[in-house]
């Protein structure tokens, strides 16, 4: 099993930093339509985690002040594609959050209801 | 306020701006700013400013004319009432209503997971998430109201 390398989405409000297995979300995501950026971003880490045959990742959210709806939306499409990878393509998710900002928490929570058996939320 | 004016013996605070996007990140953060001064329950005060920063979004992007307008009005802890004002397009007034009648009729938690899983296959500049996440997060009571010149006026009310 492999690792992913080291790769950044940047913006200038906010940075996405891959290293390994997680993924640090840092700044602020509030864009209008994040998605035309952020999107292939989540799709190329989602193939390479297949591809690497990875079973678990973190997406670190602690250093991120805030995040739109807009953003939760590109987050959502990443986690609905993993309950209809095969299973032994399936991996699991870790959603890191800090009660420090208070929507991580709660925010966070609620996506872990659209792939329950796949992404858990844990304070970090 | 719906149907009524500001009783300016409570906390209170109206914003007018021009339906800019760069703008929401401002209003958001003098919100943030004006709460964590005016009541005590710091999380709440973070919970009520992700509510206004999902409205002053709806707000700009829906908005038909170069108007757009933000009131707080605190009357204690307790209750709390956000309005934002903004006109909009017949065509859109009509899917805001029937969008959030749909919302209210379920439960926060399962109309906001339903709404995600329905937007996944959508894509554009609105989300289409932002009512269901104010219901869902901040436990707010959500109204509404027309004006017959397409003002729609959204009202969020914490208790």
């Amino acid at each position: 099993m492999g690792e992913l390398t080291r790769d950044k989405l940047t913006d200038s409000k906010f940075i996405i930093e891959v290293d390994k297995n997680i993924i640090k979300f840092k700044g602020c995501i509030d864009l209008q339509n994040p998605e035309p950026i952020v999107t292939p971003f989540f799709e190329k880490i989602h193939n390479n985690i297949i591809r690497l045959g990875m079973k678990e990742i973190f997406l670190d959210f602690k250093e991120l002040n805030f995040l739109n709806s807009s953003g939760i939306k590109t987050i959502t499409k990443w986690i609905m594609k993993i309950p209809m990878l095969p299973p032994d393509k399936k991996y699991k998710m870790q959603l890191i959050y800090t009660d420090d900002i208070t929507w991580q928490r709660t925010s966070l929570m609620i996506l872990t209801f659209l792939a329950p058996d796949s992404v858990k939320a844990m304070r970090g | 306020m719906i149907n009524s004016e500001v009783d300016e013996s409570v906390g209170y605070i109206r914003l007018s701006f021009g339906p800019k996007w760069k703008y929401v990140a401002c209003v958001r953060g003098f919100v943030q700013n004006f709460l964590s001064i005016s009541i005590s329950d710091a999380q709440k005060a973070d919970k009520i400013s992700l509510a206004v920063s999902e409205l002053v979004e709806n707000a700009v992007k829906y908005n038909s004319r170069e108007k757009t307008s933000l009131l707080i009005l605190i009357i204690d802890d307790n209750n709390i009432l956000i309005e934002s004002q903004n006109y909009a397009k017949e065509e859109n007034i009509k899917i805001f209503v029937e969008e959030l009648e749909k919302i209210k009729s379920k439960d926060p938690k399962d109309a906001y997971i339903e709404k995600m899983k329905e937007v996944i296959d959508k894509s554009g500049k609105a989300s289409q998430l932002g009512l269901a996440r104010i219901r869902c997060e901040t436990n707010c009571e959500l109204k509404y109201e027309i004006t017959d010149n397409e003002l729609l006026k959204i009202v969020a009310i914490f208790h």
